[in-house]
């Protein structure tokens, strides 16, 4: 009973961020005329803003934010650690390594190429994430700690490699390069919804049937693999389907770190231990999160947009703080 | 005469090599003869004279004394965090001393070098006492992920405040690290600080050496532990932070250096904090010809390709600490 009231109130804060982000912005809306629009009466341009700029920036926001989210729970159940998140591991440097290369080699506008660029920076994630991944074993088990320290320095090492490539582009696609890593959300058209929204919910429906292994994977690998538990195979499904997750987030939504920390540990916080419920309110939280911090991006130094991986950074990171102080052993 | 003297003619022979061959390297290759030649009778007539001395000689040499402060900053630290994977951009230092920087050019734009030094050690021992003293020694682990998440902010901070305020051109070059663009009166002016801070820290030497003992070992021999690993942090701090207001954001060098050293010449310090600076030193100038070589790459680029497997490789070897 507390929990579905807790359920509510998260929703209906959701709720109360996508109406506020449907009225504000450049060109500002009253209440009335989304009414207006649900009784078919509104204007042109009304509909224009809200249909094809506003709603699919939103949905956008809300999934990419739940799949990151959802992403960070697995990394953490797997590694054991409270504190790991794909961003800190090292999704986020490959998808700009992605993103590098497709600027070197197929290059253009952005406009002419929309779908190519999502899927290098995609593809240099999902690539990145596998590999820390495989390197991560010792003795043929898969040791969690390893995996974030290669992962945190191949964070490093691959935004070092960047560079490598940087020196050799003009001042437009520096400037694309640097919206990556800041984390402007840019796909933000009705194609990127179509594609996202559905492979989103794929995706976490396969982790969802996952779930009671998840929630096994809090115990000890030992005890795990004597109640006859393939523990190196469920690993790897999971890490996969997480790394799936986080790296089309960012490839349409550009680098953003902390959400798939801070959401996984504030509904923990909220609701326990209990894997199917954390499962479904880190999706939500991850959501209110991002359109959260996207539409403080928008309003706090309007007209200037601040890019909402920033914004997201700027909240997150005293958040982890506290957690660094309070974690007693990791 | 200890017997790990020995090979230091050889690395000091190694530094002046690397110094002839990476002023004969770079965008435009010069002869053995004329880089002698500025040496021993300098010209100004002469224009290959004149680039030499002008452009490239501060370059090689800012290279040199740069990789020099990082790799033994590297050192100390991981003496001081009993973690072999300590070193100063994980632990966040650079991070902090960049964004110093950039606050520093921002209020005050016509900031001379030594002030903006002096910033950039502000913001880096700020935020690696913060660290230090939020996780407190206590794990490797947490150490690394305190530094990983802390440089993430600061540099979304930094980030921030670059985007606002249109200082793109001025943060590129500190993201990528470089030695372009330095000048002889910096190197004067930072040379002497850090022979001093590495003269203190040779003079430590023993201390450090017993730190690496552990901590009951430590007081069991009646050292003033808190004393003694303040004072090295400090000083690896501050030598870390020059570096940066020097050539930018160098990851991997700090840790890749002293593992080398380790490797051939043991743990004592008053040897490796030597040869980590001469072979560190050493690496990063010829590093940074490479750099001129390809395109003007960034020097951080190179050091980052070679750091990256070097680094994986330590976790690997000595991973079952962390696993």
């Amino acid at each position: 009973m507390r929990n579905r009231m807790k359920f509510i109130i998260i929703i209906v804060m959701l709720i109360a961020i996508v109406l506020t982000h449907l009225l504000t912005g450049t060109f500002s809306l009253a209440p009335g005329d989304l009414l207006a629009l649900l009784t078919n009466q509104a204007g042109e341009d009304v509909e224009l803003v809200l249909f094809e700029f506003r709603m699919p920036r939103i949905i956008v926001t809300l999934v990419c934010g739940a799949a990151l989210a959802l992403s960070g729970l697995i990394l953490q159940v797997i590694s054991k650690n409270p504190l790991a998140d794909p961003g800190i591991i090292g999704v986020n440097a490959g998808s700009g390594f992605g993103v590098v290369l497709f600027i070197m080699f197929i290059s253009g506008s952005m406009s002419q190429h929309l779908y190519a660029l999502p899927l290098m920076s995609f593809i240099g994630g999902l690539a990145t994430v596998l590999i820390i991944f495989f390197l991560s074993f010792m003795g043929g088990t898969f040791k969690s700690n390893i995996f974030i320290l290669i992962g945190i320095a191949t964070a490093m090492g691959v935004t070092g490699f960047v560079y490598v490539f940087t020196s050799m582009f003009d001042e437009t696609q520096m400037e694309m390069l640097n919206r990556y890593f800041a984390g402007n959300i840019w796909g933000d058209t009705w194609p990127f919804v179509y594609i996202s929204v559905p492979y989103i919910l794929i995706v976490a429906a396969f982790v969802f049937f996952r779930i009671r292994e998840m929630g096994m994977l809090n115990l000890d690998d030992e005890m795990l693999i004597g109640f006859g538990m393939n523990v190196n195979k469920e690993k790897i499904i999971l890490i996969i389907l997480s790394a799936m997750l986080s790296s089309l987030a960012v490839s349409v939504c550009g680098a953003i770190s902390f959400i798939g920390l801070i959401a996984p540990h504030i509904s923990r916080l909220l609701f326990g231990q209990d894997m199917k419920v954390l499962f479904f309110s880190s999706l939500l939280i991850g959501g209110v999160l991002l359109t959260g911090a996207d539409l403080l991006g928008k309003l706090v130094l309007a007209p200037t947009i601040i890019p909402t991986g920033i914004v997201v950074a700027l909240i997150g990171g005293p958040y982890f703080l506290r957690l660094l102080l309070k974690a007693r052993q990791i | 005469m200890d017997r790990k003297w020995y090979p230091l003619p050889i690395t000091l022979m190694g530094i002046l090599l690397s110094f002839v061959v990476a002023m004969m390297f770079g965008t435009n290759t010069y002869t053995l003869q004329q880089v002698l030649g500025v040496i021993f009778t300098l010209d100004m007539t002469d224009q290959a004279h004149q680039i030499l001395y002008e452009i490239r000689m501060p370059r090689v040499l800012g290279a040199l004394l740069a990789g020099f402060m990082i790799s033994i900053s590297g050192l100390v630290l991981q003496s001081v965090t009993h973690n072999d994977l300590s070193e100063p951009s994980i632990l966040g230092i650079n991070a902090g001393a960049n964004l110093a920087i950039i606050v520093g050019a921002l209020l005050l734009p016509t900031l001379p070098f030594i002030g903006v030094m002096g910033v950039g050690f502000a913001g880096g021992m700020l935020v690696g006492l913060v660290i230090l003293s939020l996780t407190r020694y206590r794990s490797p682990m947490h150490l690394i992920l305190a530094g990983a998440g802390i440089s993430l902010l600061l540099y979304a901070v930094t980030d921030f405040l670059v985007i606002t305020f249109g200082l793109g051109q001025y943060v590129a070059f500190f993201t990528a690290g470089g030695a372009a663009g330095q000048s002889m009166s910096n190197i004067v002016l930072v040379f002497p600080i850090a022979l001093v801070l590495v003269a203190v820290l040779l003079f430590l030497s023993k201390e450090l050496d017993v730190l690496l003992f552990g901590d009951e070992m430590a007081v069991s021999l009646g050292q003033n532990q808190t004393l003694y690993r303040r004072v090295t942090l400090v000083l690896a701090i501050m030598l870390a932070s020059m570096a940066v207001a020097m050539v930018g954001n160098v990851v991997f060098l700090g840790l890749l250096v002293p593992h080398i050293v380790k490797m051939l010449f043991g743990n004592m310090h008053r040897f490796t904090i030597i040869y980590t600076g001469m072979l560190g030193a050493m690496i990063f100038a010829l590093s940074d010809m490479f750099a001129r070589v390809f395109n003007e790459t960034p020097v951080n680029a190179i050091i980052a390709v070679i750091g990256l497997p070097f680094f994986i490789y330590i976790i690997k070897k000595r991973g079952r600490k962390y696993a």
